[in-house]
């Protein structure tokens, strides 16, 4: 629901990263997107296309990888991935789950000269 | 080229939300973030414990909406210090908007502070303050499924609190199986059942919070 000011993140991100390295714009930028971080990434495109324009960073290419929920039994410490958040270990039917992956939101790759 | 970077698009907010739990250590304030969807009841249930508590304890409320400033009004009337948040169509509070909320309050003589949410079952829950802990509210009439509807928030909070148990004759929500739901998703939840309307379960709901208020002094 909050895919605009994701966007303006990325955005900032972006611009810092240039600046760093000195280089006057970006073509791609690589995320990964936990399945639980509540960002829809058709919206996420639309929004930073469109956040983008006339910047450095008009046309760069959002590539998102989704990143499965993964879960950690803290009784039998089985390690799973479902595809739903469900809360009940396959393996003792137990429910003390950790989630070790799933909500990421990051920036890990820019292609920019 | 390529540039390999690995960056928390959230990590601002979270560095933010960790500067505002600092402070609310060093002051000795427990900062209850409040959570559900628009009209479950938080509003009511502040004035409630507001009335019920406030001699006894310091209280202090920071009011997130979209847009008014009805809430703050409510509290307002009830005699605590209260700042209210305008998200101007954000879904949800984040750590800037609760600094700088804070600058306006004087937290030295306040023992809890509540914040109340944007009303969202969903987004409220990626977005750290740098509260002690999350308190959901659900209202019986939103139906038993919702834990598993919106399980992230239930397995973010470490309270929740069921409100409006008045109309339970008059819904076909089965609490029992609202509570099973809610349990398998996080087996550590404090659950409390309340009404607001008639009062019952008001005051095991205080005793707990005088209890873990008084546990930090
Ligand atoms: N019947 C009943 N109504 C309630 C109860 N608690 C709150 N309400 C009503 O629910 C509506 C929304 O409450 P409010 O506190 O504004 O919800 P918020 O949006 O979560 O802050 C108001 O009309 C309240 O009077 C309750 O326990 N029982
Ligand atoms: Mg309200
Ligand atoms: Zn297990």
């Amino acid at each position: 629901m909050h895919e605009l000011s994701i966007a303006q993140n990325i955005m900032d991100i972006v611009n810092e990263q240039l600046s760093v390295n000195n280089l006057s714009r970006v073509t791609k930028i690589g995320m990964r997107i936990g399945k639980l971080a509540a960002i829809e990434p058709a919206s996420l495109k639309f929004c930073f296309e469109i956040i983008a324009r006339d910047t450095k960073a008009e046309g760069a290419v959002l590539e998102i990888d989704s990143v499965p929920i993964r879960y950690r039994c803290n009784d039998c410490q089985l390690d799973f991935i479902l595809d739903e958040l469900d809360f009940i270990c396959p393996n003792c039917m137990r429910n003390r789950l950790e989630i070790i992956s799933g909500r990421e939101l990051q920036v890990v790759e820019m292609e920019a000269y | 080229m390529k540039i390999g970077i690995v960056k928390d698009i959230l990590e601002a907010n979270d560095m933010i939300a960790e500067g505002n739990r600092r402070l609310f250590k060093g002051k000795g304030t427990l900062v209850m973030n409040l959570m559900s969807s628009p009209g479950a009841g938080k509003t009511t249930l502040l004035e409630k414990s507001i009335s019920a508590l406030k001699d006894r304890v310091g209280i202090g409320v920071i009011e997130g909406d979209i847009q008014t400033e009805l809430d703050a009004e409510r509290i307002h009337k009830k005699g605590v210090e209260v700042v209210q948040i305008n998200t101007g169509g954000a879904c949800h509070l984040d750590a800037t908007m609760v600094s700088q909320a804070i600058e306006k309050l004087d937290l030295t003589n306040i023992d809890i502070l509540f914040i109340e949410n944007v009303g969202n079952l969903v987004c409220p829950a990626e977005f750290r303050l740098g509260e002690d802990m999350k308190v959901m509210i659900l209202s019986i009439a939103e139906g038993e499924d919702k834990p598993l509807k919106y399980p992230l928030m239930f397995h973010e909070s470490q309270v929740l609190i069921i409100n409006k148990i008045d109309l339970l004759p008059y819904c076909d929500c089965d609490i029992m199986r609202l509570r099973e739901n809610s349990l398998k998703i996080n087996p550590n939840l404090n659950i409390f059942e309340i009404s607001c309307k008639t009062g019952r379960g008001l005051d095991v709901w205080y005793e707990w919070l005088i209890k873990k208020v008084g546990g930090r002094h």
